[in-house]
């Protein structure tokens, strides 16, 4: 398969809308660029040649230093992202559907703050907002509420000046290169194609030090084959050739490979993200990256094709994260996602990340050392005794992963505790972290910053 | 009896097979409107009903369609002005800042299948593109996709662009972040979450009897 990508992105190359400077860096870089169609072709050596210059490792920065994501994660196992695109969402009071506004994207950051194992944040879509800026109002809204690391995903060429100041205005001061508090989405249009917003995209972020998340969104079926390895393998054709682009713009640049591998509903034409055959996908194409070309992965990692928190939506996301996680991902995305991408749900959030905990807890690697061997306490205890009380026990009772709102209880004792379901206990607790004060909000004078430029993208890109 | 051989043929997608067939039935002397009606275009009535109980898969739709084109081109010049009049005129388009066109083409497959005339101004089409092309071809439907949510609002503009401008013709979405809600909220006169229902929602809308 690597020798598959290699020719297929020297033999035939990948498609760019006509951008001239794009264009010399990298023919400069030894591409073969056909001006005129917009074709362009990376023999071997010279896609080898960019990749052997992105790092391997790197770090996506946040607003509190502390909260940045080193990749790979250094205990070995991945940091979690929450939903992200979504206009629809379920109202935890009521439970019922409603639509994204800033206020609501406001309280989910604030959410995110409180949730240990969603370490990155995505933009979800502002209904409320301009259209031609809802991407700038989204970012400026989690900008100011959360202190977490935050991916982007402009929706247009014009924001995207907006966006990368948005994120130099919250570093406040600190160059995005040392401190990249936001990471860029850039995507290919499947198959194979790259379109202008996506290039800026990938030459801006370059520029300014932004770490770039490479998405390639095949469709199995749709705008890829309906083979699952031909479908990786055109995923990660597109991923190289945008890394490639990005070290052509700048060698050095921090790039994240997200084949994020839909298949296609062939009775509907529905996109799938939780099908049996997107995660078998998304699965293959992160091992394979990952072993191939050295690059951090970034995939979903929960999330549901259903469009309720119900049985089939904790059954698809615990065997997406439970797969994923096992996978090596290094991000996994979705927390909180239902519908596809489409809709965000508070209350499943909440759920997701006690998932996520317990995915995490698993794939840790294990020592077999002494005392994980447990060898004196075998040892020294006789047959027939426990191990109740032995100092061993005590030393490491408090190991196991404690749940806050998944149960053992007997059913008495549930009974006696109000016998209230999971959701009934995820939503205490969210009624809890909302009446806090948020004490990760951006200071003031950095939110005026924030809203001018806010204006100025309104002023500038709404008409 | 040959007329269902062709019918059949659509059905099993027998592309191979029906630019001979439909030859061998002109040859024996049937009508031409009968070919076309009973031979070509009801086995593709029976494919969208099938499509829909979930009996046939999208390739399979469009395999037949297809097949249903390939012979339809045999029997074109034959055709009196009566029998190319076209169930109603139909101008598609992905909206404005959209790229996606596999749903959209299905679509447009699917309606020309069903004897409209479609004129597809492919990706990424302003309103004032769907306002031109559908005043210049004197549209009956104008039907408008989009993929990703953020590319709703130009569909809602759109629509409000295309009344203000007070086309005659109805106007239908689609897509995959579309749905029957967001379609009345934004005025437009109808929604289909499939191919083959856009086909009975045109007709529909157009007070054509349907079979489907």
């Amino acid at each position: 398969m690597k020798d598959r990508v290699f020719d297929l992105l020297a033999g035939y190359g990948v498609k760019l809308d006509p951008h001239p400077e794009l264009f010399d860096l990298l023919a400069g870089a030894g591409a073969e660029v056909d001006r005129k169609s917009g074709m362009v072709r990376f023999p071997r050596q010279v896609m080898k040649d960019l990749l052997a210059v992105a790092p391997v490792s790197f770090k996506l920065g946040a607003r509190n230093h502390e909260k940045g994501l080193t990749l790979p994660r250094p205990d070995g196992t991945f940091y979690g992202r929450s939903a992200g695109g979504c206009f629809g969402w379920i109202e935890p009071e009521t439970g019922k559907y409603e639509k994204v506004t800033t206020e609501k994207l406001a309280g989910w950051a604030r959410l995110i703050n409180h949730m240990d194992e969603v370490n990155l944040l995505s933009m979800l879509f502002c209904n409320d907002a301009p259209a031609k800026t809802a991407d700038v109002y989204s970012l400026a809204v989690l900008l100011k509420h959360t202190d977490k690391s935050i991916w982007v995903q402009p929706y247009s060429t014009g924001s995207l000046e907006y966006l990368i100041a948005l994120a130099e205005a919250a570093a406040g001061g600190e160059e995005l290169a040392a401190n990249p508090v936001v990471s860029m989405i850039v995507c290919s249009l499947t198959p194979r194609t790259f379109k202008t917003m996506d290039l800026e995209a990938i030459i801006r972020s370059a520029k300014a030090g932004i770490p770039i998340q490479a998405c390639s969104l095949p469709g199995a079926g749709g705008t890829s084959p309906a083979t699952l390895p031909g479908t990786v393998l055109l995923a990660t054709a597109e991923i190289l050739a945008m890394a490639a682009m990005a070290q052509a713009v700048k060698p050095g640049t921090a790039v994240v490979a997200c084949p994020i591998i839909f298949s296609t509903d062939m009775r509907t034409g529905r996109s799938l993200q939780s099908s049996v055959e997107s995660m078998r996908a998304a699965s293959m194409a992160v091992q394979f990256i990952k072993k191939a070309f050295d690059l951090p992965t970034h995939n979903y990692g929960s999330g549901t094709d259903s469009p309720i928190v119900d049985e089939q939506s904790a059954a698809e996301r615990a065997i997406l994260t439970t797969w994923m996680a096992a996978s090596g991902l290094d991000i996994l995305g979705g927390a909180g996602q239902l519908e596809v991408v489409t809709t965000a749900s508070p209350l499943q959030l909440i759920i997701d990340n006690e998932v996520l905990a317990m995915a995490r807890r698993m794939i840790t690697p294990a020592r077999l050392d002494d005392d994980q061997l447990g060898w004196e306490v075998i040892t020294g205890t006789s047959p027939g005794q426990h191990f109740i009380t032995s100092p061993h026990t005590l030393m490491h009772c408090r190991d196991a992963f404690m749940p806050r709102n998944f149960i053992r209880l007997s059913r008495e004792a549930w009974e006696r505790q109000g016998g209230k379901d999971l959701l009934e206990r995820t939503l205490e607790q969210y009624r809890t972290i909302m009446a806090e004060d948020n004490p990760f909000l951006l200071n003031e004078s950095i939110s005026k910053e924030l809203d001018a430029i806010v204006e100025a993208a309104d002023r500038n890109l709404v008409k | 009896m040959a007329v269902q051989e062709i019918y059949q043929s659509v059905l099993a997608f027998s592309i191979d097979k029906i630019v001979d067939l439909v030859k061998k039935e002109l040859k024996s002397g049937t009508q031409v409107a009968a070919i076309l009606k009973e031979g070509l275009i009801a086995p593709l009535d029976e494919v969208g009903r099938r499509f829909s109980r979930g009996e046939l898969f999208l390739p399979e739709m469009l395999a037949a369609a297809q097949t249903m084109k390939a012979g339809v081109e045999v029997i074109r010049p034959l055709l009196t002005g009566a029998e190319m009049k076209p169930a109603g005129i139909v101008v598609i388009g992905t909206v404005k800042g959209d790229l996606h066109d596999v749903g959209k083409d299905l679509v447009a497959m699917m309606l020309e299948g069903a004897g409209f005339k479609v004129i597809n101004l492919g990706i990424d089409v302003d309103y004032d593109r769907f306002l031109d092309a559908s005043t210049a071809n004197k549209a009956d439907i104008i039907a408008l996709s989009a993929l990703l949510t953020t590319t709703m609002p130009a569909m809602k503009t759109a629509v409000s662009k295309l009344k203000e401008a007070g086309i005659v013709g109805k106007i239908i979405v689609g897509g995959a972040p579309v749905n029957q809600s967001f379609a009345d909220e934004i005025g437009a006169h109808g929604y289909s979450d499939d191919a083959p229902g856009a086909v009975v929602l045109a007709r529909k809308l157009l007070g054509i009897r349907t079979s489907l």
